[in-house]
């Protein structure tokens, strides 16, 4: 994926560029609107993630110049400001997306996995880890000898985990993209989710290495442990 | 209060007005009733003297005699039944008997007075006599002819009195109720005029809210003597308005000021995190760091919500939420094994609220965790959810260890925890933003200590008429 990153903070820029090219992707950075829209004429990225608050031209002014050009990039906005206002604005203007700060670079990069999917009309029916499927259409997980189906909730989080095998993923981080709440509810629900999918997943962890980790005072990944031979 | 009504002293206004007609009317009445009667007595007099003419020559004479005698407050007194009586003419009357004694006391005691020096009355004889418990007067002149004199009887004046008395306060029982009618009409009619210019004021003030402070269509005064408590008024509105507009350019920039450096630590934190081998000390130091910035993160959220409730810029973005689901959904993702008590959720089913879902979920999820977390050692938390005629109802039970009177009193307080659970994680904004997310849905939040230490918050959401909602919105 081709990603065109317009942000003025610098010190956001660089953990989100190192985040998109430790999943493989590649980013350009452009730091005020008018450099973007001179990128942008000269390139062809597949998503542009957009500040709005930018020096020279605001991000809704280049989002502007962008659909007024007749490109159907996929944009998705980075923004501080979340009056309903400010997003509307945004989705009124041609935004495709919109992502608050504080974000995680993790939720970034899903999300623009899926807009830049959308926009090629590419749809991945399954997610895959090892001998591990799971069916985004019929919200089970499967393995060669075995499957099992899932409530929402611990479908998401699986899913979650799925996509970033071996990312470290804390209770955080897995509330706000699986329960989408950004607050702590003082409450135990993800180790709840946690153990009702080991539970179920429990008789092909052994047989497949695939397993849901817990680091103890810092959260979960999916582990898979290469097969011998 | 009754006693800063309007009304209330309009009320008192009129009874101290009618206290003070009445005292007037007394008045009044005295002065005017007695000047009546002696004008009457006078007529009365002056027809008597007409009638004596033939025998009694000087009629100017007596007049004026009556006249000082009038001055001497005799005649007022007397006047009432007052007779004129000419000897010769009457002697054969029925009064004759009555005439004996003041004419013989007129003999026997006989003083002359004269007015004034330089009246041309001349020497006036008066006598007075008791004559069958009346008192009679006998006036003649001294120049008048032998016999003929003026006999003049005093009634019982005090009985008179009483009598006029009574005659006037049958008048005024009769009049009064016109009379207070007529006040009380007076009174609705000035002050209807004198509070119109408020009540203009008073509905202009209710079509204000924080959107339309600015108020391009002020009340012009009607009257001149309302100018200056409407320009205090207006003065009043515009600093309001800053201050709210103040309120709100905090909310815009502390959000960007705030989130900005918060973005950066998650981000970078969160990088250091995924950087350390696994389960390392650095990675376990690092995440506790993070923990403290999705603290803070929390804490700045919560607190830019809450700015954003005082500035009156929360606007809800409404969808609608099947409520019963949301909740079942909550109460299934918790494991009441783990959490060791008893989670009883009664939830009518398919109730759907029109919300901010993200603020309603927040608000569910920070009483559901209040319930959990507030508990006893192997405690129940009860979860009530149904529609009522025009209402959602919904509550949390739990009970709880000690519930204080402060604690009921300051349970919404921004940053107030009780007592007992400063030990339980939480920042103290819970309630109080939970407070607002209801009220940004017009909805009350309440909450209340039933018996046997039993914490209840009640939800209270008033449906709007079924007519104008949208299919399936607030209904089952």
């Amino acid at each position: 994926m081709n990603v065109l990153l317009v942000e003025d903070e610098a010190r956001i820029a660089d953990f989100v560029m190192q985040g998109f090219a430790a999943a493989g992707h590649q980013v350009s950075h452009c730091s005020d609107g008018e450099q973007a829209l001179a990128h942008l004429l000269q390139h062809q990225p597949d998503i542009m993630i957009l500040d709005l608050m930018l020096p020279l031209q605001s991000g809704i002014e280049v989002l502007r110049s962008v659909r007024a050009s007749g490109r159907a990039l996929p944009v998705l906005i980075l923004s501080a400001k979340l009056e309903l206002e400010d997003r509307l604005k945004g989705f009124e203007f041609g935004a495709d997306d919109y992502v608050p700060k504080p974000f995680y670079v993790e939720e970034l990069i899903a999300r623009a996995q899926v807009l830049v999917a959308r926009n090629g009309g590419a749809f991945e029916a399954t997610v895959q880890v090892g001998p591990f499927k799971l069916d985004r259409l019929k919200r089970e997980v499967s393995w060669p000898d075995g499957s099992v189906s899932l409530s929402s909730r611990e479908y998401s989080l699986l899913e979650l985990l799925m996509r970033s095998p071996g990312t470290l993923f804390s209770r955080q981080q897995i509330l706000q993209q699986v329960w989408d709440i950004n607050f702590d509810p003082h409450t135990n629900v993800v180790d709840v989710c946690i153990q009702r999918i080991k539970r179920k997943i429990e008789s092909a962890v052994s047989a497949h290495g695939v397993s849901i980790e817990s680091v103890r005072g810092v959260g979960y990944l999916l582990k898979v442990q290469p097969r011998a031979g | 209060m009754l006693g800063s009504s309007y009304k209330f002293r309009s009320l008192v206004h009129l009874f101290i007005g009618v206290g003070v007609i009445f005292f007037a009317n007394r008045q009044f009445a005295q002065y005017n009733l007695g000047r009546q009667l002696t004008e009457q007595v006078r007529a009365d007099l002056g027809q008597g003297l007409a009638k004596c003419s033939q025998t009694l020559p000087n009629q100017e004479l007596y007049l004026q005699c009556f006249a000082r005698i009038d001055d001497a407050n005799l005649i007022t007194e007397v006047v009432a039944h007052a007779h004129v009586h000419c000897p010769p003419l009457g002697s054969g009357l029925a009064l004759a008997s009555a005439l004996i004694g003041p004419c013989q006391a007129l003999r026997d005691e006989r003083t002359a007075w004269r007015p004034s020096p330089d009246s041309d009355v001349g020497p006036i004889e008066n006598a007075q006599s008791t004559v069958d418990g009346q008192l009679w007067f006998a006036v003649r002149l001294g120049d008048a002819p032998q016999g003929s004199m003026l006999l003049l009887r005093r009634t019982d004046v005090e009985n008179f009195k009483t009598q006029i008395w009574a005659l006037r306060d049958r008048n005024l029982l009769f009049a009064l109720p016109l009379v207070l009618a007529g006040i009380l009409l007076v009174n609705l009619f000035v002050t209807f005029f004198a509070l119109q210019p408020l009540r203009q004021l008073e509905s202009y003030m209710l079509t204000l809210d924080s959107s339309n402070l600015q108020g391009h269509d002020q009340p012009e005064p009607q009257f001149v003597e309302f100018r200056q408590f409407l320009s205090i008024f207006q003065d009043l509105r515009a600093r309001l308005k800053d201050s709210l507009e103040r309120a709100r350019r905090f909310a815009g920039d502390a959000s960007h000021e705030l989130r900005t450096p918060l973005t950066i630590l998650r981000g970078h934190c969160e990088q250091l995190i995924r950087s350390q081998p696994v389960g390392s000390d650095t990675q376990v130091q690092a995440r506790v760091i993070g923990d403290e910035v999705e603290r803070l993160i929390t804490i700045v959220e919560k607190l830019l919500l809450l700015s954003r409730a005082d500035a009156n810029s929360l606007q809800p973005h409404m969808q609608a939420l099947k409520l019963s689901e949301t909740i079942e959904q909550m109460v299934g993702d918790n494991d009441p094994a783990q959490s060791g008590l008893q989670v009883r959720a009664q939830v009518q089913p398919d109730i759907i609220w029109l919300c901010d879902r993200s603020l309603v979920v927040q608000m569910l999820h920070n009483l559901y965790a209040n319930a959990i977390n507030y508990n006893v050692p192997g405690g129940w938390v009860r979860i009530t959810l149904e529609q009522r005629d025009n209402a959602i109802a919904l509550s949390f039970e739990n009970p709880t260890s000690h519930i204080s009177d402060e604690l009921l009193t300051r349970a919404f307080e921004r940053f107030y925890r009780a007592s007992h659970g400063r030990s339980i994680q939480g920042h103290g904004l819970g309630l109080s933003l939970c407070l607002e997310i209801a009220k940004v849905h017009a909805a009350n939040l309440s909450i209340e200590r039933r018996p046997g230490e039993i914490f209840c918050v009640s939800l209270l959401v008033p449906l709007p008429a079924k007519a104008g909602l949208p299919a399936n919105v607030g209904l089952r």
